[in-house]
């Protein structure tokens, strides 16, 4: 492509590598929704068609590296980068491991130039890896684990249950797939800092996010900034009129949520997100919170606290459809939870002392949120006993409040 | 990279001491219900109580062996009567692997001429981890109990083993669950209630299954016994209808273990009410009268007990198992 004569040669070249990259997934991610949706479709016009399907599994993390290989074909075409012409280094870039089944998505332009250095141990680096890989090892085994346990019961029974244990539920979700992909990023990221490679931060505390837009600047950021970059800004981005910015974040919202998977309840939350967000891009409000929520202080404001309450609620409703089998299934949840019975005691609940941990859990995340993850900085004045006495309890809240049941990291599907 | 090694190594050092006392602290000092992972500390159904017994006695005519079903079951009494000396070494959901345990361990002491291996097959399909946490926490601890629980490989049990180190060797105060009221401890391994069962809720159908791991382990233990010629009788005591019911297999269930020696299931030849029963899973004593009586008389007529006075298996016996096997 770089070596092109012409442009209209580089545009085809261009094209056929977006075409095979995107045509591994839409083979094996897609095809199946697509067959299935049309004869669907038809069948409602009274003509029955039979369609073949594809009957096979998934490839583990297809949709990010995918994604890795679609940034370095557009960053090359964009003149962003040189063309890798070492084949270790760019199968390094593609498949590096702690990336490779659930990201951060990485950057030809961010992560090439680090394989090609040589690098050296570096001790902080090291230090400050395994201790991000113990913040992650707890967020998912403890939290997210055992936040699973009921959610999936309420959610896999969900007509079976009053208003509250529904809106339990959604609750118990909501902190399991933040803990759930967050807890993966922070030990890939920590396992990368141990070889001396940088990744790309892809949380920043979003359930302290005082709008959408700011969510969806601290939510699966490595995503957010892929479509940001490589599809909104080519669209048009924020730089036309009003309508222009309404169908660009339409666009994005819907094609992240069909990113996640081929399922209406993907696309409904995709949607869902974008309407949510629809205020502040029609205001020109979506950058208005780009510092962190009470910067400096020990607590919000009452105004930054009901935001943060209100954005904190929507992003529950919206979880509903991600986590629900069905469209219908989100329905009766939403429908279940809407219900004269909202206001009872729920019929299933973790533990208290899991309820006391999540609640202990939040605390830490937010005493921590001026780090890249929540642990960065805390005990790191203190002496080393206590330091290390801090990072021991957390590893004795492992042992004792694991679920020993455990389960896959939710983005593993994707 | 050598500083990062040697402060790693003094870190895993500090936190490993960190962890002990705190599992230590935890066990003596808080309710079990704030330690998820070590809230089953505390051996039931008097487990400690019975194997300290089973130190002590040497040679006896029968052994039981199995779950809350065996040390529940046979009542070392009524054997009494008919002139035969029993133990029970029952415990808490006693799976296969800790059968193949106990038998190894108190088998040499206790000398039994005949082992009745007692079954509740849906033991056969768990990972063993409840009984096994019952028998660290009644103090038994040795490499065969290290060895076991690195098999079964769960945090629980590794919890429960560095309290249960501690609790041998100082006997600090332990988490316990309050053994259930109305149980009483009788000598030779029983527990005897009076208790009875209350029918509530609808039991679902379900398969039992069979972990290899399982059935490996009560293989292993038949064939010790063999080679020991040690003679054995696998047997199913009765529970509740509607839990034995609630088994769709239950026919294949009987095929497997008649052909893995000489099998008796009294929840066929025997139709006791719900009053007999303590729960709807165990007998009480009126239920274990009835029982023992029926299991005595059964195998009297099969010549079973013979082998305390050397005669062998009656053909009445071989056409009994045979009625499995079809």
């Amino acid at each position: 492509m770089s070596e092109a004569s012409s442009i209209r040669s580089k545009k085809g070249w261009f094209w056929l590598s977006v075409g095979v990259n995107l045509g591994f997934l839409g083979v094996f991610k897609y095809y199946n929704f697509f067959a299935q949706s049309f004869v669907d479709s038809f069948s409602h016009l009274g003509i029955h068609m039979q369609l073949s399907t594809i009957n096979v599994i998934l490839p583990v993390g297809i949709s990010f590296y995918t994604f890795h290989g679609l940034s370095y074909v557009i960053d090359i075409y964009k003149d962003r980068i040189k063309p890798e012409r070492n084949f270790i280094d760019y199968s390094l870039f593609v498949s590096f491991f702690p990336l490779l089944v659930a990201g951060p998505i990485e950057r030809a332009t961010h992560l090439l130039p680090q394989m090609k250095v040589k690098r050296y141990f570096n001790y902080a680096k090291a230090i400050d890896g395994l201790r991000q890989i113990l913040w992650g090892l707890f967020k998912k085994v403890v939290i997210a684990d055992n936040c699973a346990e009921y959610a999936n019961l309420i959610f896999n029974h969900s007509s079976n249950y009053s208003g509250s244990t529904l809106v339990l539920g959604a609750l118990l979700f909501t902190f399991q797939i933040y803990c759930d992909f967050s807890g993966y990023s922070d030990i890939a990221i920590g396992t990368a800092k141990l070889f001396g490679i940088d990744l790309l931060r892809n949380f920043a505390f979003p359930y302290f996010s005082r709008d959408i837009a700011e969510f969806w600047r601290r939510w699966h950021i490595s995503l957010s900034s892929w479509f940001k970059d490589y599809l909104y800004i080519p669209l048009g981005g924020s730089k036309g009129g009003t309508w222009m910015r309404v169908r660009n974040t339409f666009i994005i919202f819907l094609v992240s949520g069909f990113w996640h998977g081929a399922n209406w309840t993907f696309i409904i939350w995709g949607g869902l997100n974008a309407l949510f967000i629809m205020p502040s891009i029609i205001f020109k409000t979506n950058r208005s919170n780009l510092e962190i929520v009470a910067k400096g202080r020990s607590l919000p404001t009452p105004r930054e606290f009901f935001d943060i309450l209100l954005t904190f609620s929507l992003t529950v409703l919206a979880w509903i459809f991600f986590r629900a089998a069905s469209l219908g299934q989100a329905m009766q949840i939403i429908t279940g939870i809407f219900s004269k019975d909202l206001f009872k005691a729920p019929q299933t609940s973790p533990k208290p002392v899991i309820l006391l941990i999540i609640i202990a859990f939040m605390i830490v995340e937010w005493i921590g949120r001026e780090g890249r993850y929540a642990i960065e900085n805390i005990g790191i004045r203190w002496t080393p006993v206590l330091r290390w006495s801090f990072y021991s309890f957390i590893i004795v809240c492992i042992g004792m409040y694991m679920q020993t049941t455990g389960s896959d990291f939710i983005y593993f599907q994707f | 990279m050598k500083r990062f090694t040697v402060r790693l190594c003094l870190f895993i050092a500090f936190a490993s001491v960190f962890y002990v006392v705190t599992i230590l602290i935890f066990g003596t000092f808080m309710p079990a219900s704030l330690a998820k992972n070590f809230d089953n500390f505390g051996s039931l159904g008097f487990t400690r109580k019975r194997m300290s017994e089973a130190e002590k006695v040497k040679g006896v005519d029968v052994i039981v062996v199995g779950s809350s079903h065996a040390y529940r079951g046979y009542d070392p009494r009524i054997f009494k009567k008919e002139g035969l000396t029993v133990f029970n070494l029952g415990s808490s959901s006693q799976s296969p692997l800790q059968t193949k345990y106990l038998v190894d361990k108190y088998v040499k002491n206790l000398k039994p001429k005949l082992v009745i291996v007692d079954i509740y097959p849906i033991l056969f399909g768990v990972d063993g981890l409840e009984s096994q946490i019952d028998l660290i926490s009644s103090g038994l601890m040795d490499e065969d109990i290290v060895k076991m629980s690195f098999e079964i490989n769960d945090i629980r049990l590794y919890n429960s083993l560095i309290f249960g180190a501690f609790n041998n060797a100082f006997h600090l105060k332990k988490q316990k669950k309050n053994d259930t009221k109305g149980d009483t401890y009788i000598s030779g391994g029983y527990v005897q209630s009076y208790e009875r069962f209350k029918p509530k809720k609808v039991r679902f159908t379900q398969k039992i299954t069979i972990s290899a791991l399982q059935l490996g382990a009560f293989k292993k233990t038949l064939a010790a016994l063999k080679s020991k010629n040690i003679k054995y009788i696998i047997v199913q005591a009765p529970f509740s209808k509607s839990n034995y019911n609630s088994y769709t297999n239950n026919d294949e269930i009987d095929r497997l273990f008649a052909g893995l020696g000489e099998y008796y299931n009294f929840n066929k030849a025997m139709n006791l009410p719900d009053s007999m029963y303590y729960d709807d899973s165990h007998l009480n004593q009126l239920g274990v009268n009835v029982y023992n009586a029926k299991l005595i008389d059964t195998l009297k007529k099969n010549g079973v007990f013979n082998v305390v006075t050397g005669s062998k298996l009656k053909d009445s016996a071989k056409a009994y198992q045979a009625s499995y096997q079809k």
